[in-house]
């Protein structure tokens, strides 16, 4: 009796946890696309009145951009100092094919991302300001995407883990 | 100039292809490299004193422009890349004045498409040409110069009038920093000096750090108008000689005046080909009038550029 | 009467309730009915276990009939 006691509670334990881990990335992914809207603010700022070198102002962008955001920005800038002749955009992109599996993004969302890479460190302020707002309005409407899929997702993968445990439970036991 | 140096400070800053052609065709040189001249569409040429050559697809040079390399676009957006550092926005004010320069004072000028605004440059858009003029300090440039402008342990004021191509920017450079060190056979103890480099040419700072050595008294004022830098640091420096390249407009006649009148000496030079020609120049005839200089010195190429063709003493010329 | 199968019974029909209203008010209106179906059936399958041992009692106790 305890034996089938534990099983069911291990049965419904991993469904729910299947569950609640989806949920999670729909909870990860406004977070993620914030810390890179934050993170390129920051950038815009450094380029246009500080006329920061890339490898500093990515480093002070990493700082805004929050835990995701601010590893993938801190290694580019890393990546950049380490010389050997790559241009901002191709640390950026580095960066993130190294964290590929670990962040919420989408493509389309990466995709945006992926239009400043030509662009990054290799025009005038004026043009890379508005490259990089470009961006920035860009990820807030993924942001605003993503917060109206989380809310309607979150919850439901969280009830349909643990009630297609208690489901199976009943059925096989 | 020593090959790890070459690949730090030039080769990390052009192109990956450009770089593996330039590192095996600069060691086969006949001379020291003057100038790398990087064309879009154009032979790729390298300058050395006396001539120059095109690199070939091998790596190997030759005379001939129609085998030569031509970068294309690409190379070239990704040499002003990396030589701007990754960060071309950083650097507006020096591509308005149509140079960067590198770490180790070589510079850069740039040929390319202008944006203009309300009839002025903003910006160059796509950089076509680029020039790198790889610098060579020349210590000692001086050594026979100074004991003419030195007198009872005092450094003269001087004007260097210089042609064209005759070494007067090396002379101003290996002078600022003998006189910053002193030089003890000559009585002389190092001075302050201020330096306004107004084109980055003397000093060649990078982010206002001097590239070449100037002395360990000098301070340099970095991309400032002459006029306005020398007053500038006249105030706020207390300098004891104050050295500026190319002087010329009024405003610079009125900036070594008041140099003068605080009791500082000035080194400077001008353009010419002798005194007459300067004397031509109504600021600058103003300031010999007035006996700004006790000394001038004519440079030429006669035995090669540096060559010192003459030196005035011009208070025996106003009194006399 | 296996009143531990009603149970059952009530439990999947509940569950299935649930996460077909879940799932409807997520938007996933598709899920939401494929769900239902699946429960149904479900049930109907245990539905079909009990009465099948319970026409096997009424054999048993009337005698092969």
């Amino acid at each position: 009796m305890t034996l089938k006691l534990i099983g069911a509670a291990l049965t419904v334990l991993a469904t729910a946890w299947i569950g609640f881990q989806v949920a999670a990335r729909y909870g990860r992914r406004p977070a993620e696309l914030r810390g890179f809207q934050n993170g390129l603010s920051v950038l815009v700022t450094e380029v246009e009145y500080g006329a920061t070198p890339m490898p500093d102002a990515l480093r002070s962008a990493a700082r805004a951009a929050g835990p995701v955001a601010g590893a993938i920005l801190a290694d580019a800038a890393r990546r950049l100092a380490e010389g050997a002749g790559i241009t901002p955009g191709e640390a950026v992109s580095a960066a993130l094919e190294e964290r590929r599996g670990s962040t919420c993004l989408t493509p389309a969302d990466e995709e945006i991302l992926a239009a400043l890479f030509p662009v990054l460190g290799a025009s005038d302020r004026q043009d890379q300001v508005r490259h990089l707002r470009l961006a920035i309005d860009r990820l807030a409407a993924a942001e605003a995407e993503a917060a109206d899929e989380r809310r309607r997702y979150e919850r439901m993968y969280r009830y349909v883990g643990v009630l297609s445990g208690l489901a199976l439970v009943l059925i096989l036991i | 100039m020593l090959p790890e140096e070459f690949e730090r400070e030039i080769l990390t800053c052009v192109s990956p292809r450009l770089a593996g052609l330039l590192r095996r065709a600069v060691p086969a040189l006949p001379g020291p490299l003057e100038e790398i001249r990087i064309r879009q569409e154009r032979p790729l040429q390298l300058v050395y004193p006396g001539g120059d050559a095109f690199v070939a697809p091998d790596g190997r040079l030759t005379g001939d422009p129609g085998r030569a390399v031509r970068p294309d676009a690409e190379d070239l957006q990704r040499t002003f890349q990396l030589m701007a550092k990754g960060s071309v926005y950083a650097w507006e004010d020096e591509v308005r004045g149509g140079f960067l320069t590198l770490e180790g004072g070589h510079r850069v000028g740039l040929c390319g498409r202008a944006v203009t605004e309300a009839g002025r440059i903003r910006t160059l858009k796509q950089v076509a040409s680029l020039n790198i003029r790889i610098a060579r300090e020349v210590p000692g440039a001086a050594d026979g110069l100074l004991p003419h402008l030195v007198r009872g342990g005092r450094f003269l004021s001087t004007l260097l009038v210089s042609p064209p191509q005759a070494g007067k920017t090396t002379l101003l450079r290996d002078l600022v920093r003998q006189l910053s060190i002193g030089v003890p056979r000559l009585g002389l103890r190092g001075m302050k000096v201020a330096l306004v480099d107004e084109r980055s040419e003397v000093a060649g700072c990078v982010r206002g750090v001097p590239q070449r050595d100037v002395g360990p008294r000098t301070d340099v004022l970095d991309g400032c108008p002459k006029a306005e830098g020398l007053m500038l640091m006249i105030r706020a420096l207390s300098p004891q000689v104050v050295a500026a390249d190319e002087i010329g407009r009024p405003e610079d006649a009125t900036a070594v005046m008041e140099a003068l009148h605080a009791g500082v000496a000035v080194l400077a030079t001008a353009h010419g080909s002798g005194l007459a020609d300067v004397r031509r120049r109504p600021a600058l005839a103003e300031l010999l009038k007035a006996g700004a200089f006790e000394r001038a010195v004519l440079l030429g190429r006669s035995r090669g550029p540096g060559t010192v063709e003459a030196i005035t003493d011009l208070a025996r010329e106003v009194v006399a | 009467m296996d009143v531990q199968l009603l149970f059952r019974i009530a439990g999947v029909g509940i569950i299935v309730a649930v996460m077909a209203t879940v799932l409807k008010q997520a938007g996933k209106d598709e899920q939401g009915q494929m769900v239902t179906l699946v429960g149904v059936l479900v049930v109907l399958m245990m539905v079909v276990t009990l009465l099948g041992k319970f026409f096997n009692l009424v054999k048993a106790t009337f005698g092969m009939y």
